[in-house]
C-alpha cells in the first residue's frame, strides 16, 4: 500500500509538474551561439588579413559579456589582438633590434596561450549553445583557424622578424627595385650571398599574411654569390578583401650551405596596389513569394559577376559601366515565406579584387485577392449571418472558402466572382463570435488566407422571446422569493421551525389581492386566510374589518396584537419587529388548529 | 424590500472602496503617464511638460507645426487614428509613433506606408544597454545613441531614411527561438525611420520601450533631438479602455487630491443610501 501511495504521489506530482517542465523557457542572457559566430568570423578575418578585423576584434573584445564565460571572452579577444598588431607592425614599421626582441618573446607568449585560451572559451561556449549540431560545425571551423595562425602565421612572423632585424644581412641580403607595384608588373630583385658556401636555393612568392603560394621567380646567377630574380605581381583574384586598395604579398628567398645541409631564409615584403571595384546593387526589399526581382547594377567598369538567390545560383551577368538590369525569376524556388539573402558575387579581373555584395529580400505571402465584406453588428433573425466574398484575383478562376465561427466549421462554400455566404450561427439573442474565413487558393505558391474577425450577433426575435419568458418566470418566482426572505428572517435567525415547513405554509397562504409595502401585513392577510376569515374589503380599515369579523377570547387578543403590528409597521415610520410578527401569527394559527 | 436594499447599498459601497483603494495603489500600466515605474512614461511627460490628450482627434486644435505627437500602441491602430496620424504629418507634424509589431503593422497597411514589418526580434551581444535584449542604435541625425529593448525588424528600401541603426554585430532572430542561426542575418538593421510627408515627419521607432522612465536618461538625448524646442503632446487614447487608469490620468490632469476624492466617493455613498432607503 505504501508503494502503491508513493507511486500516486509521484504520478500526479508530475503532472502538476508538466506544464512547468514542458513551457517555453525565456531566453538567456548570453547567447553563445552568436558568440562562437563571431569568434569564427573574427578568426577568418585575423587569419586573412582583412583591414576591418583590428575594428571588429577590438569592438567584439570590448563588449561586456556577463557570466563566466565573460573573462574568457576578453582574454581570447585581447590574444587576438596582440597578434593582430604584431602582424601589422611588421609590415609597416621599420624595428630596432629592441623591439623585434620584444615581438619575438610576445609572439612565443601567444604561440602558447592562444590555442589554450581559445579553446577554452570554445568549450565553454559550446556547452551553452542551443543548438549542438551548429556549435560543433563552428569548432571544427574555429580549431582550424586557430592552427593555422598557430602553427603557420606565427612561425612565419616570427622567422620574419628573425631574418628581417636579428639576422645579419650579410648572409642573404635582397634588394627590390621599389616597394609598391601594380598588377602584373615586372619585378626584379637582386640577391647577394654573404658566404661563398651558400647557393641560393630557391625565391617564391606568398600571399600575407596567410602564406598561400603564388609562384616561383626566376632567378639567374650572376656568379660572385650575386643573383638576379625576376617574376610578376599577381593578379587581384589573390586578393580576398575588395575593399584593401593594396595587397601584400611576402618574397621568401631561402639558401643552402651544401657542406653543412643548412638552410638560411630572407623574406621581402612587396606590396601592390589594386583597383577597388565599384558595385551596387539595387533590389526591393520584399517581394510576394514567386515574383520577379529586379536588380538594378552599377558598375564603374565590365566585370563578370554570378547571381545567387537563397543559396541558390541563379544565374550570370556582365556588367558594363553604369547601368545593368537583370530579373531574377523566383517562381521556380521552393522559397519560404520570409527573409532571403540575395547575393552578387563581382569576379576579381587583372587589377580588381572580386566583391561580394549581399542583400536581404523579405519574401512575403502570396495570398489570394478577395474583398470579404460583412458588418461588426449582426442582427439576424433566422440564425444565419450573411457574407460578401469578391473575387479579385486574375489568377483564380476558383477559390475554396471555409467559414469558421469560432472553433466550428459552418459552412465550405466555392467562390468564382462573387459569393453571398449565409452561415448558421445559433439562436443565442445576443453573443461575440469570431469568424474566421480560410481562402483556399489553387495554386501552388499561394498561401490560404485567413481573415479573422470578432463580430457581435442580435437576433432580435429570439431576443424579445427570452425578454418575455424572463417577465413571465419574473412573475412566476416572485411569490417563492418573498417566501424566501420570510424563512431568512423568521426561522433561519431564530431557528424555531423547520425550513420546510414555513416555506410551504407560507407559500400556500400568501396570495394577497393587493400590493402591499409591508412584510407583516403580508403576514397578518395570510394568517386572516388561514383561519378562514374574509380579507378586509377595499373600503374598511384593519380595524373596522376585525370588528366585524366576531372573534372571541386568545385567538382574538393574539389576533388583535398582530393588528397593531401590522398597523404600525405600514404607518409608522419605524418598521416593526418581523420575529414577533411571526410568533404571533404562529400561536394564532396553532391556537385554532387546536 | 428593507433586506434588498441592504445588500444593494453594501454592494455599492464596497464597490466604491474597492474603487478607491485600486485607484490610491500605484500604477503599473505600461506607457502610462501616471505609471512612475520602470515601465511608464511619467518621466518623460514631467520632463518635456507634455500635453497629454485621450482622444486623438482633439489634436486638431493645436498647430501641428509646433508640435511633436508621441503615440505608443500595443494594439493595432484604426484606419480613421491611421488617417489622422497622416494628416498631422501632412500638416507639418512630427509624429513619433512606436509600439509592438501589430501597432506598427496596422499604421503600416492603413497609412501605406509601403514597408514591410516583420515579428522577427533584433538582438544584439556587443554594442547594447546592459544585455542583449537591448540593442544600442546610433543615430547619425541625432549624433548620439538609442537604448532599445527587443526591436522588431523593419525592412526598408534604398529611399528609406533610417535614422536610427543598430550595430554591425546584431542580428535578427528569424526563427524566433531566441538565439542566432547559422542563417540568420548578422550586420546594422533600421531601428528608426523617418518618413517626409507634406511639411512633417512620421518616425516609427520599433521598440516602445526607448520612452519609459527605465530608458528615459539613457535616450535622453535622442528625445531632446526629436522634440527640439516643439510642444511634446502624448496621446493616451487607448487608456480609457481602461477605468481605473482613466481615472489616475483625469486626476492628474485635474489635479484632484486623494482627500477630495474620498470625501467625493463617501458623498455619493451617502447620496446612494439615502436615494435607497426612502424608496
Amino acid at each position: 500500500m505504501r508503494i502503491d501511495g508513493l507511486t500516486l504521489f509521484l504520478v500526479v506530482l508530475l503532472a502538476i509538474s508538466t506544464p512547468y517542465l514542458t513551457s517555453a523557457s525565456e531566453p538567456e542572457l548570453v547567447d553563445c551561439s552568436n558568440l562562437l559566430i563571431l569568434l569564427d568570423k573574427s578568426l577568418r578575418a585575423v587569419e586573412e588579413g582583412e583591414p576591418s578585423a583590428y575594428q571588429m576584434i577590438q569592438s567584439i573584445g570590448s563588449a561586456s559579456i556577463p557570466g563566466d564565460v565573460g573573462n574568457l571572452h576578453k582574454n581570447s579577444y585581447d590574444l587576438l589582438l596582440r597578434y593582430y598588431n604584431l602582424s601589422a607592425r611588421t609590415v609597416d614599421e621599420a624595428l630596432t633590434k629592441e623591439e623585434a626582441h620584444r615581438m619575438l618573446s610576445e609572439l612565443s607568449e601567444l604561440h602558447s596561450k592562444l590555442p589554450d585560451v581559445i579553446s577554452q572559451y570554445v568549450n565553454k561556449l559550446s556547452a551553452c549553445a542551443h543548438d549542438p549540431g551548429l556549435s560543433n560545425s563552428l569548432r571544427t571551423s574555429i580549431s582550424l583557424s586557430v592552427k593555422k595562425i598557430s602553427d603557420e602565421l606565427i612561425p612565419s612572423l616570427t622567422q620574419i622578424i628573425f631574418s628581417k632585424y636579428l639576422m645579419s644581412n650579410r648572409l642573404i641580403d635582397v634588394r627590390l627595385d621599389k616597394e609598391v607595384y601594380t598588377p602584373g608588373e615586372p619585378v626584379e630583385f637582386e640577391v647577394t650571398l654573404g658566404d661563398p658556401t651558400l647557393t641560393l636555393s630557391g625565391a617564391s612568392l606568398y600571399t600575407w599574411p596567410d602564406l598561400r603560394f603564388i609562384e616561383y621567380a626566376n632567378i639567374t646567377s650572376l656568379g660572385g654569390g650575386k643573383y638576379v630574380g625576376f617574376l610578376r605581381t599577381p593578379s587581384a583574384e589573390f586578393v580576398k578583401t575588395p575593399t584593401r586598395s593594396e595587397g601584400v604579398f611576402v618574397l621568401i628567398i631561402t639558401a643552402r650551405n651544401a657542406s653543412s645541409s643548412e638552410n638560411y631564409v630572407n623574406y621581402k615584403i612587396l606590396k601592390v596596389v589594386y583597383r577597388v571595384p565599384k558595385v551596387w546593387v539595387e533590389c526591393p526589399a520584399s517581394i510576394y513569394r514567386g515574383d520577379s526581382i529586379e536588380l538594378n547594377l552599377y558598375s564603374d567598369n565590365y566585370y563578370n559577376a554570378t547571381v545567387e538567390f537563397g543559396d541558390v545560383l541563379v544565374g550570370y551577368l556582365s556588367l558594363v559601366p553604369g547601368l545593368t538590369r537583370y530579373y531574377v525569376n523566383t517562381s521556380s524556388f521552393n522559397l519560404t515565406v520570409g527573409v532571403s539573402l540575395l547575393k552578387v558575387s563581382v569576379h576579381p579581373t587583372q587589377d580588381s579584387p572580386g566583391l561580394t555584395i549581399t542583400k536581404p529580400v523579405m519574401i512575403l505571402p502570396r495570398i489570394p485577392k478577395v474583398r470579404i465584406v460583412f458588418p461588426e453588428i449582426f442582427f439576424t433573425g433566422d440564425g444565419f449571418l450573411t457574407i460578401l466574398l469578391i473575387n479579385d484575383d486574375t489568377e483564380e478562376s476558383q477559390l475554396s472558402v471555409k467559414v469558421y465561427a469560432g472553433d466550428s466549421l459552418r459552412g465550405e462554400y466555392t467562390l468564382s466572382d462573387v459569393l453571398v455566404a449565409r452561415v448558421f450561427v445559433g439562436f443565442f439573442p445576443a453573443f461575440l463570435t469570431n469568424l474566421n474565413i480560410v481562402v483556399e487558393p489553387t495554386q501552388h505558391l499561394k498561401e490560404p488566407y485567413l481573415y479573422q474577425r470578432q463580430v457581435f450577433v442580435v437576433n432580435p426575435v429570439t431576443t424579445l422571446l427570452t425578454g418575455l419568458a424572463s417577465i413571465f418566470l419574473i412573475v412566476l418566482v416572485s411569490n417563492k422569493e418573498r417566501s424566501f426572505m420570510i424563512f431568512i428572517k423568521g426561522n433561519v435567525v431564530s431557528g424555531k421551525t423547520s425550513v420546510k415547513r414555513v416555506v410551504r405554509e407560507v407559500s400556500s397562504y400568501l396570495k394577497s389581492p393587493y400590493p402591499i409595502s409591508s412584510r407583516i401585513a403580508e403576514l397578518y392577510y395570510a394568517t386572516l386566510r388561514k383561519l378562514g376569515i374574509p380579507l378586509p374589503k377595499v373600503t374598511e380599515t384593519l380595524r373596522e374589518h376585525f370588528s366585524r369579523a366576531g372573534l372571541s377570547g386568545f385567538l382574538r387578543n393574539t389576533l388583535w396584537k398582530l393588528l397593531i403590528i401590522t398597523e404600525k409597521d405600514l404607518y409608522s415610520s419605524k418598521k416593526q419587529d418581523y420575529r414577533k410578527a411571526v410568533e404571533l401569527a404562529e400561536e394564532v394559527t396553532g391556537h385554532e388548529g387546536e | 424590500m428593507k433586506v434588498s436594499n441592504l445588500l444593494l447599498v453594501s454592494l455599492l459601497i464596497g464597490v466604491m472602496v474597492g474603487l478607491v483603494i485600486m485607484f490610491t495603489l500605484p500604477s503599473t500600466t505600461s506607457y502610462s503617464v501616471v505609471n512612475y515605474g520602470d515601465n511608464g512614461i511619467s518621466r518623460l511627460r514631467e520632463s518635456y511638460k507634455a500635453f497629454v490628450i485621450t482622444d486623438l482627434s482633439t489634436s486638431r486644435d493645436i498647430s501641428p507645426r509646433d508640435t511633436v505627437y508621441l503615440i505608443i500602441r500595443l494594439d493595432n491602430v484604426t484606419s480613421s487614428e491611421a488617417e489622422i496620424i497622416l494628416r498631422l504629418v501632412k500638416e507639418g507634424g512630427y509624429v513619433i509613433f512606436s509600439g509592438g509589431w501589430g501597432a506598427i503593422e496596422s499604421l503600416n497597411h492603413y497609412a501605406k506606408l509601403n514597408l514591410t514589418v516583420t515579428s522577427s526580434v533584433i538582438y544584439d551581444m556587443i554594442y547594447n544597454g546592459g544585455d542583449r535584449f537591448h540593442p544600442l542604435g546610433f543615430s547619425s541625425h541625432c549624433n548620439c545613441t538609442l537604448t532599445t529593448y527587443t526591436p522588431y525588424y523593419v525592412v526598408t528600401d534604398k529611399n528609406t531614411d533610417v535614422v536610427v541603426y543598430s550595430s554591425n554585430f546584431s542580428y535578427v532572430d528569424l526563427n524566433g527561438n531566441g538565439y542566432m542561426d547559422i542563417e540568420e542575418p548578422l550586420g546594422s538593421f533600421p531601428l528608426g525611420i523617418s518618413l517626409s510627408y507634406g511639411g512633417g515627419r512620421l518616425i516609427l521607432v520599433s521598440s516602445p520601450q526607448v520612452f519609459t522612465n527605465k530608458l528615459f536618461e539613457a535616450n535622453k538625448d535622442f528625445i531632446d533631438c526629436l522634440v527640439s524646442d516643439r510642444g511634446l503632446i502624448i496621446d493616451q487614447s487607448w487608456v480609457k479602455r481602461d477605468f481605473i487608469e482613466y481615472l489616475r490620468l483625469v486626476t492628474t490632469t485635474y489635479e484632484v487630491t486623494y482627500p477630495a476624492l474620498i470625501f467625493l466617493v463617501s458623498l455619493l455613498c451617502v447620496v446612494a443610501y439615502c436615494v435607497f432607503k426612502e424608496r
